[in-house]
């Protein structure tokens, strides 16, 4: 079930809020939580696989490992977070261990197997789990992997959601477990972020759960929640998938051998840019928008990435929920595990800098290619990103760097900044969508004049203006946090500079006008009602 | 300053609304269209009977659900084939066949030979069906098992207590079907508002001007006329392909009728079923453009066969196994156009290799159908392939 299919919008959600509120409003917050699990497997199961004819028995499968997997967890949490097991520290280092290979294993094991025997087979490779991939599998893997890591480190915020009764009374302590048992249940297989994230932190969530308004029925959570998803879905809907169309057809006659048009590789390459941008943007506004339906307000996972003046702004907007993950548990002990080595070993000058932060950061840049799939060019994506960081950190550290910082102004270094960033992450981005290496070449020996123009495909007037008015919205329009700053729409992920042109600073509030501009989004959105193009960031 | 005043005026209008009841009036319109759809349930999935059709060609995602409707609304012909003969309405089929009066196309992208066995094995014994056109396409070298992703087999396999069912309808909204729906509900026959404005596949309007370089609203003022020449590109790579794969387009292809299952494990069982009932059966080829089986071996060629390789054999194994098949059948006949050289020698016939574009090569083909003047036997077949394959090897283009 996907966020802009008719039967999740009018069906599913409409359904889930009326029994959350209503649970919530007679029967407490735990009611309204438990209303949350089950609806959220009740939309797991029928998408729990891709495509479109899956078996039902792998959609039984798939369901089973994910409900396996929050049970497991919520076992090896409760264990981690007890007080009687809090000075067995080898036991806990043990069961922590346990848990984290279970977790990344099953992992591997459904994402990666059949990817290296295709790798290492060719194309006719026999897949080892015939399922194929179960959805969300990398999101709700990571969401239980932080747990873990939370509980083992006895999290204050974390604790609170394991937290047992104190009376000797079994009733009372059965009650605790079940009560925590609903809460983490509820964050993880919490719909909004079960699939494609984004991800988030228990200790950002539980204290939602906990607050004597949750589950009571507010009207400012509905308006922002509302004007979230519109925004969102009109630009899933409306723009990325149009924004997609161009791309596919100039990526699929590379794929299929061809070359074509310079104009036409560019138009490819641009339009793919856009339409990552704004599907997986759009799903993360949407995701906001329906948990603030709940009255959730979840991180923030986009922040104007395309305005990016470099690499690191890139990282630091683009997938954040992501990055800060992997910057938590990857980038960082690796980090202070060189430091701490060249420290030892008494290292320094370019050998420091090898182990405590040029490789931690191609491991984490490595791993985050291997988190979109184990395929080549995921692989030369995250070296490519990975040095293009050290470059750029490297350079900024340098005496020259300082020399043209006072030589310029923050605009123009922010405006050269900006062109620099963004060819090279078209460039990059295409490599990312080809489907393999020979692919990408021909891509590139078109962008450079050198293709024929294979089929001929005419080239459209109406998709270059779509592709300026999408990158105007781009680079002149608010994002959708911005517009809706004054109400704080969601957890604060990095602290980023606004980069919005002032007199397109427009501040959203809760009156007739803005509802009206609502409305204009929804009614363009739902033309597109029964297209089911999947969103992008669900294949990973 | 009017414009000024009247648009004041109309925003100030919208404070007597909140915020939510403006946000939210599309999701309330749009969610009654929705419910509405469910209800009237106009494919008969779950609680809808089947619907009546009237005698207009239906789009071309629509018809693949409208076997109930076919099998119970008195069509005296039905034509099924794939996205080469998707674009013979009703009206030429009419025109061609003297005694049939209520024909129709239930024709969709790539038929494969299991979902081809299940149409044809209920078209047999539907009463009032005096003949059926089967138009065989490459599509069907492929294994007994392979179901084309175009027809939707589970929906003639719902139930009213089955929750898949209900998911099934609930996933299915989109404004085409919307459409239908409340015209059925108008009217009582299952139409659409632009049902009548395009009796061309949707898919050929798009991809015509991507291969021939002629828009689609000169071409259709144009009836099936192409004035513009092709874009050089194709034109070269069509050249290209005949320079290189001269020597091999007519390789062998060492395939029997084993592994060409559905000329005895589909055609042959309907044939005879529909022979019982009485149901005259015509087979025929869609000739494709002699250049076809050079730019098929080309790995830039877009056509998707289950073997690469010696294709104009595969297909002429494809044409003998049916004809063996069929043979002897009461009431069946076999035809084929390949050798009609100004048909098929001619690109501009064709908006790309395999899909007719001209009207009037549709009615050609119809007529001598009905006439069964392009008749393939087990007598006559080495005759004919031999004709086929000397055109096809020494073939020339000429553009």
């Amino acid at each position: 079930m996907l966020f802009v299919e008719s039967h999740f919008i009018f069906i599913f959600l409409p359904i889930v809020i009326a029994l959350f509120y209503l649970a919530g409003t007679l029967s407490g917050k735990y009611a309204a939580l438990t209303v949350i699990c089950l609806s959220s497997v009740v939309f797991y199961f029928p998408n729990s696989i891709a495509g479109d004819n899956p078996n039902i028995s792998h959609l039984v499968l798939a369901t089973s490992l994910l409900l396996a997997s929050v049970a497991i967890n919520f076992a090896i949490a409760c264990y981690l977070t007890d007080e009687g097991t809090k000075s067995h520290t080898t036991a806990r280092k043990a069961v922590f261990t346990i848990g984290m290979t279970l977790n990344f294993g099953a992992l591997a094991l459904f994402k990666y197997t059949n990817e290296f025997l295709k790798l290492a087979e060719g194309t006719n490779y026999a897949p080892l789990i015939a399922i194929g991939i179960p959805a969300g599998i990398s999101f709700y893997t990571f969401h239980q992997a932080v747990v873990l890591s939370d509980c083992y480190n006895r999290k204050s915020e974390t604790l609170e959601v394991f937290k047992r009764s104190a009376s000797d009374d079994v009733i009372s302590r059965l009650k605790a477990y079940l009560r925590s048992a609903i809460s983490y249940g509820a964050f993880i297989l919490l719909f909004p972020q079960l699939v494609i994230g984004p991800i988030s932190y228990l200790a950002e969530i539980a204290p939602q759960y906990l607050k004597r308004s949750f589950g009571k029925l507010r009207r400012i959570d509905i308006a922002i929640g509302t004007t979230l998803f519109a925004i969102g879905f009109f630009k899933k809907v409306v723009i990325a998938d149009y924004l997609g169309g161009i791309a596919d057809s100039g990526f699929s006659t590379a794929a299929a051998g061809g070359t074509m048009a310079a104009a036409r590789a560019w138009q490819a390459a641009l339009a793919y840019y856009g339409q990552l941008y704004f599907d997986f943007s759009g799903y993360s506004d949407m995701a906001v928008g329906i948990a603030r339906l709940f009255g959730l307000r979840f991180p923030n996972n986009f922040d104007s990435p395309l305005r990016a003046v470099g690499i690191a702004d890139f990282y630091q907007r683009w997938h954040m929920t992501l990055t800060r993950v992997i910057a938590k548990f990857l980038f960082t002990p690796l980090s202070l595990w060189g430091t701490r080595f060249a420290a030892d070993r008494v290292l320094s000058g370019w050998k420091r800098k090898t182990v405590a932060l040029w490789i931690p950061l191609w491991l984490n840049f490595f791993v985050i290619a291997l988190w979109h799939g184990a395929t080549s060019t995921f692989f030369l994506f995250g070296l490519v990103h990975g040095s293009w960081y050290i470059l750029e950190t490297e350079i900024k550290g340098a005496k020259l760097w300082r020399r043209y910082k006072r030589a310029t102004s923050e605009r123009q270094r922010q405006i050269f900044g900006q062109f620099i960033a963004t060819i090279g992450l078209i460039l990059t981005f295409a490599l990312f969508r080809s489907s393999d290496l020979p692919s990408f070449a021909r891509l590139l020996t078109s962008m450079i004049g050198r293709g024929e123009d294979g089929v001929a495909l005419p080239i459209s007037s109406l998709d270059w203006a779509v592709i300026a008015a999408s990158f105007a919205i781009v680079w002149l329009l608010p994002n959708a946090y911005e517009l809706l700053g004054r109400y704080r729409p969601n957890i604060k992920t990095f602290t980023n500079v606004t980069m919005t042109p002032w007199w397109f600073r427009f501040e959203w509030r809760p009156t007739p006008c803005w509802g009206l501009f609502v409305a204009v989004l929804l009614a363009i959105a739902f033309v597109k009602l029964g297209t089911k193009i999947p969103f992008l960031y669900g294949q990973f | 300053m009017k414009l000024r005043i009247l648009t004041l005026r109309s925003f100030s209008l919208l404070r007597h609304f909140s915020f939510l009841s403006v946000a939210l009036l599309p999701f309330f319109v749009v969610g009654i269209i929705y419910w509405s759809y469910i209800f009237i349930d106009p494919y008969g999935l779950i609680w809808g009977a089947p619907p009546r059709l009237n005698d207009k060609p239906y789009p071309d995602n629509v018809r693949a659900r409208l076997l109930r409707a076919v099998e119970t609304e008195n069509f005296d012909m039905v034509l099924i084939g794939g996205s080469t003969v998707m674009s013979i309405t009703p009206a030429m089929m009419k025109a061609s066949f003297d005694e049939i009066s209520r024909p129709f196309n239930f024709s969709y992208g790539v038929p494969l030979p299991a979902d081809l066995k299940y149409i044809l094995g209920r078209l047999a014994k539907t009463k009032n069906i005096k003949r059926i056109i089967v138009a065989v396409d490459y599509s069907l070298v492929s294994p007994l098992d392979q179901m084309s992703v175009f027809f939707p087999i589970k929906n003639y396999t719902s139930s009213q207590f089955n929750p898949q069912s209900w998911f099934r309808l609930a996933r299915s909204f989109n404004w085409q079907n919307a459409d239908g729906a409340l015209n059925l509900l108008r009217t009582g026959t299952l139409s659409f508002s632009w049902q009548n404005s395009n009796e061309w596949p949707e898919f050929m309007r798009r991809e015509l001007t991507a291969f021939t370089g002629v828009e689609w609203s000169d071409f259709a003022h144009g009836e099936g006329d192409i004035s513009n020449p092709r874009p050089s590109a194709v034109q070269s790579r069509f050249r290209d392909a005949v320079d290189r794969y001269r020597d091999i387009v007519d390789a062998p292809a060492g395939i029997g009728c084993t592994e060409v299952p559905a000329a005895t494990h589909v055609l042959r069982p309907f044939a005879q079923e529909a022979a019982r009932h009485g149901i005259k059966v015509d087979a025929f080829f869609p000739p494709y453009a002699t250049v076809a089986y050079y730019d098929w071996l080309s790995p830039k060629s877009f056509l998707a066969l289950p073997r690469r390789t010696a294709i104009f054999d595969q297909l002429l194994t494809l044409k003998r196994c049916v004809v063996e098949a069929l043979d002897g059948i009461p009431n069946v006949a076999v035809s084929a156009f390949d050798n009609e050289d100004w048909i098929t020698s001619n690109i501009y016939t064709y908006y790309d290799t395999s899909h007719i574009i001209r009207k009037s090569v549709y009615r050609y083909i119809l007529e001598k159908i009905e006439a069964r003047s392009h008749v393939l036997t087990v007598t006559n077949f080495n005759e004919f392939e031999s004709r086929f394959r000397n055109r096809v090897r020494n073939y020339t283009p000429d553009f």
